[in-house]
């Protein structure tokens, strides 16, 4: 079993309220047995409860990857605190009885060995299916789902040239309502993506009257969007309608845009998975996305082989955001075998089953040091290429090293070792100023190190600056957002 | 020129956006912007397909402009997109670290709610502060330029919790942040941080200090005032500042002045003193305790005194303030100038004239420093006072009596005033008595419910002037055996009372204390015959009462037990109930107190 550290107990919590609930029951010495048996595979305990008997709970690293928690009590949250409580015991260094596995245990423990032959066995005797993983799909309903897609894209051009012919000055509290209206029409066309897009129009167009020319702004370059989604999704759709065999698109995120929910089997039957891969998280934080009502849970990271940034995105609809797992900031190095990547650009999303931890040292902050651009221009030149498609992430996380960080006129750039700059600035939408923090840190943290930043273009004078997000250094990472 | 080009476009196209595509075709400013474009599109493909976008708009009809504005929109935004500038002209700095060390280590769950409580409004945000204090998770360098902000909130607990746990915990890690944030033309949060700054760079700040108590806005001039007072070299700037226009200033230059001690000080507060900013002084005098400025005052005093009595009118009423001025300040410290401060207040208080109703209260309060002195002389004297004045004095004088003599002088020299109880000087030392009294009865029985008087210490004959006067309150605080005199007069109170009578339980537990023999009889009575449906709260008077029934109504208390109504409190009155049986026979000789101390571990 490997060693369970505070932060790895952390990650495995739903909620900040479980961290603390769990920990407390430590403190509190609620726990009455800690157990664990001789192959140090199974922790088990009981911890009293408000009730008489006390709860029974376990965690069981049969499969190192992924424990399974059990426990007597009848809390929906999972893992319960009880269980989260027996790993915070172990990883604050309580002593665990060693005991014999509990029957009941035993007996799960069989059971789901049993499956997992079953499941072997099935997949012995069918060969065929294991080596074509390929999904078969149900051709008439595929070319059916398409025609109504590719309705529901009709209506949106329809809107958005409707639109821009009548002028952006034109809109009132009326067209607004109607907008509306049209985008809960598109909810019944398959293409959640699109929906969601022209109700953040909407949204953009409600903004307060204070900054009527921003508004403006940012209501155009939507609205330039919509009418690249609607035009390369149709002519894609198209496609897709006179050839149901094609494969889907996984070069660009035009199939996520339009609002496909991309399944693992998918990705990996496009061969859209990384083997044996580490990453490192170097930011986190959540946005709150109004316009798809959901929470999204954001993370960045770095690939320490390929030097890639990687992104995380864990999305909570508004509607459950309780009952769903809220992620955190994670500070150890994850090691999975099945790396999921999601098309995209330059910060693809990821995805990963199982892993394994371990914590971070020094030979890591080296080696992002070295993996980190050493260029200016060219890692300008690259985001420069992704964001003028319409349909790109217009703020891509690139991974740089910089030579200095220095002031002119009041603002900040870092400068690379041929001396190109990179101007440096708080983006609202971040909700954090990072630039103060700078010179707070220490004078070598601030020379020939790597930073994680986030780029950002903006229209009305044409420049194309960037947020400090982290920064690594040989000894450490500073996190600077969150 | 070209991205000046383009960002005309840019404009124009806008522009459209905004008044609508329908207004495109021929647009005169577009039209302008043509040929440059066309020239530009001779050696560069993109504007050549930029130039034929416009020209395209231009020449549209009303249905397919929005097509060719979006298009043109969209080609253009894609080449802005690569022209974006990333150089800045300008001389450039190196950053300067200041290498305050601090982790970045708390995770986004932990340190999002703590800088939300700190920088938004709303419910709650002080609980969260506590929580991130308490798991330690607050000291983040990313939290600390919003910790030391939270020192401008308007909900006052926040920037108090933060100056007095959060930012001490940052130590010298605050400093920078708090001396880029500190702003002396600004409000009450730079007085704080002004404070911060001191406890972390101490003197090495001093000319900071001084510039702020010089040229700061009112809040931060007295922030560093208070920070002066530690610094006797500083006290030329001091007695500058104790001049101020500002009462505020004028009143922590006082404090800080009082803090130095030293003779210039003491002069400038004696001059406060005795000048229009003496309410203001009391106070830093009073922290002072100087025996020479006090005796200084004094001496005032006595000539404040002087010229009272030569006065008429307004002149008068001044005098009897700076009378008063200089008696508080020789509240709390006046015994190091017993000597002078008596023998002021002996000739105040034997000068006729100023015997008179408006100066009452400043007689009363001599009177009370009199007491204070704690000087054999003064208490003689105070004695004295309430035999030739009755009037406001027999409290005092009462009470250095009780001091100094023995309880049967202290009986025969004032049983004569209470005649009928009715009168002003009865009254007064009924008063007296009760407070002396109830002092007592709280320390005999720790708080926990209602004593007695020290036996030793009263004669015997007050109860029975307490019981002429139906002074039950007393009768029940000297009550200390059951005499008949005593029992009549107290059952006959209970006739007709009601259970939640707090007089009734007092009366019912005095009965119970002196031991007599028809106490549960009476409580049983009165149980039963009461109003129990007004029984929504079990107080402690009833707890004990019931505790102290004997065995043998056991049977009688459950059935007054089942017509409570109220099932919480029925359930306590079971509880005791059922203790009360099992109290072993020889308690019930025992003491009030311990009876009720076995209950209690019988309950719990």
């Amino acid at each position: 079993m490997a060693t369970i550290t505070e932060a790895y107990v952390d990650s495995l919590a739903p909620t900040a309220g479980a961290i603390k609930n769990g920990r407390d029951l430590v403190k509190k010495n609620s726990f009455q047995l800690l157990n664990e048996t001789d192959d140090r595979t199974l922790l088990f305990g009981e911890c009293k409860g408000s009730g008489k008997d006390p709860y029974r709970c376990s965690v069981d690293f049969m499969n190192e990857g992924s424990p399974v928690f059990r426990c007597s009590c009848p809390s929906r949250q999972f893992p319960c605190k009880h269980a989260l409580g027996l790993l915070y015991a172990r990883a604050l260094g309580k002593a665990f009885a060693t005991a014999e596995m509990p029957q009941d245990i035993a007996d799960k423990r069989d059971k789901a060995e049993k499956r997992e032959e079953k499941k072997k066995e099935a997949a012995a005797a069918d060969p065929g299916d294991s080596v074509k993983p390929k999904r078969k799909v149900n051709k008439s309903a595929l070319v059916k789902k398409i025609a109504v897609q590719l309705d529901g894209l009709g209506l949106l051009e329809k809107l958005v040239l409707q639109l821009t012919l009548s002028g952006l000055g034109s809109v009132d509290k009326k067209t607004l309502q109607m907008i509306e209206e049209q985008a809960k029409q598109l909810g019944n066309h398959y293409i959640p993506g699109a929906q969601a897009g022209l109700r953040e129009f909407v949204m953009i167009m409600q903004q307060s009257e204070i900054d009527r020319e921003a508004v403006y702004t940012d209501a155009m370059e939507q609205l330039l969007a919509l009418r690249a989604l609607t035009k390369k999704g149709k002519a894609y759709l198209e496609q897709r309608a006179a050839d149901p065999e094609s494969p889907m698109e996984t070069d660009t995120n035009l199939e996520e845009l339009l609002g496909h929910a991309w399944q693992l089997a998918e990705l990996r039957e496009y061969g859209r998975v990384q083997k044996d891969a580490e990453l490192l998280q170097l930011a986190f934080m959540c946005y709150t996305d109004e316009a798809r009502g959901e929470f999204a849970d954001t993370g960045w990271w770095i690939d320490l082989g390929t030097g890639h940034i990687r992104v995380t995105r864990h999305l909570r609809p508004f509607r459950a955001a309780r009952a769903l797992r809220e992620e955190d900031t994670f500070h150890a190095v994850v090691k999975t075998e099945e790396l999921f990547l999601y098309p995209g650009e330059l910060n693809p999303r990821v995805r990963w089953e199982n892993a394994t931890f371990r914590e971070p040292g020094e030979s890591d902050y080296a080696k992002i040091k070295s993996l980190a651009a050493a260029s200016f221009p060219d890692v300008i030149k690259q985001v420069k290429n992704v964001i003028k498609n319409p349909l790109a992430d217009k703020s891509p996380v690139m991974l740089v090293a910089f030579q200095s960080i220095e002031q002119i006129d009041g603002k900040l750039v870092l400068r690379d070792r041929a001396g190109k700059q990179l101007q440096l600035e708080d983006f609202q939408g971040n909700g954090r100023t990072t630039t103060a923090l700078v010179s707070l840190l220490g004078e070598e943290e601030l020379k020939d190190q790597a930073a994680l930043v986030m780029f950002r273009h903006h229209l009305d004078d044409n420049r194309l600056s960037a947020q400090l997000m982290s920064m690594v250094t040989d000894s450490r990472i500073i996190r600077l957002l969150y | 020129m070209s991205v000046e080009i383009l960002s005309n476009l840019q404009q124009e196209s806008r522009r459209l956006f905004i008044a609508g595509s329908a207004m495109a075709a021929g647009d005169l400013r577009l039209t302008k912007l043509l040929p440059s474009i066309q020239k530009l599109g001779e050696s560069s493909p993109v504007f050549k397909r930029l130039a034929g976008a416009v020209e395209e708009l231009l020449g549209a009809n009303r249905e397919e402009s929005a097509v060719k504005l979006l298009e043109l929109s969209t080609l253009l935004s894609a080449i802005l997109y690569t022209q974006g500038k990333t150089e800045t002209e300008g001389e450039a700095i190196r950053v300067q670290g200041s290498g305050i060390g601090l982790k970045t280590e708390s995770t986004y769950r932990k340190l999002h709610p703590f800088i939300e409580a700190l920088t938004t409004k709303g419910q709650g945000r002080l609980e969260q502060i506590r929580t991130s204090f308490e798991d330690g998770s607050f000291l983040d360098l990313r939290a600390l330029p919003a910790v030391c902000s939270a020192l401008d909130d308007s909900y006052a607990e926040i920037p108090d919790f933060v100056q007095n746990n959060l930012i001490p915990a940052f130590g010298e890690a605050a400093v920078p942040v708090l001396r880029n944030q500190l702003n002396l033309q600004g409000g009450k949060g730079d007085g704080r941080r002004l404070l911060l700054l001191h406890q972390q760079l101490r003197s090495s700040m001093i000319e900071l200090v001084t510039e702020a108590a010089v040229g700061g806005a009112p809040e931060i001039k007295i922030a560093a005032i208070t920070i002066l007072g530690e610094y006797p070299e500083q006290e030329s700037l001091l007695l500058e500042l104790s001049l101020e226009r500002r009462k505020e200033v004028r009143s922590a230059a006082y404090f800080s002045l009082a803090k130095l001690g030293t003779s210039a000080a003491e002069q400038r507060l004696y001059e406060a003193a005795v000048s229009k900013d003496r309410e203001i002084a009391v106070e830093p005098i009073q922290q002072c305790a100087s025996s020479v400025l006090l005796s200084r005052l004094i001496v005032f005093g006595g000539e404040a005194l002087q010229r009272y009595s030569a006065q008429e009118g307004t002149a008068r009423t001044e005098s009897v303030e700076q009378i008063a001025t200089v008696i508080r300040c020789l509240e709390g410290s006046g015994s190091q100038t017993a000597q002078e401060a008596y023998s002021f207040i002996r000739t105040l208080l034997t000068t006729k004239g100023f015997l008179v109703q408006e100066t009452e209260n400043v007689q009363e309060s001599a009177a009370e420093l009199l007491l204070e002195l704690d000087w054999e002389e003064a208490d003689h004297f105070a004695i004295e006072l309430s035999d030739n004045y009755k009037g406001p004095f027999i409290r005092y004088g009462f009470r250095a009596a009780f001091k100094l003599l023995s309880p049967e002088n202290v009986y025969n020299r004032f049983v004569d005033v209470l005649g009928n109880g009715k009168s002003r000087a009865a009254k007064q030392l009924l008063m007296a008595i009760k407070e002396l009294a109830e002092a007592q009865s709280r320390s005999e029985e720790e708080y926990e419910g209602y004593g007695a008087v020290q036996e030793r210490q009263w004669d015997s004959r007050w109860i029975q002037q307490f019981i002429r006067l139906e002074q039950t309150e007393l009768v029940s605080l000297f009550a200390q055996r059951p005499d008949r005199e005593i029992t009549d007069y107290l059952t006959a109170k209970l006739q007709a009372a009601r259970l939640n009578d707090w007089n009734v339980l007092e009366i019912l537990l005095t009965l119970f204390r002196i031991r007599y023999k028809d106490a549960p009889e009476r409580f049983m009575d009165i149980l039963e015959k009461g109003s129990v449906r007004n029984m929504y709260y079990l107080s402690w008077q009833h707890a004990r009462l019931l505790a102290y029934m004997p065995k043998a109504y056991a049977e009688r208390l459950r059935a007054f037990a089942e017509k409570v109504t109220y099932e919480s409190v029925r359930n306590e009155v079971v509880a005791i109930i059922e203790a009360v049986e099992q109290k072993p026979d020889e308690l019930n000789e025992e003491s009030g107190r311990s009876v009720w101390r076995w209950i209690k571990s019988k309950m719990s």
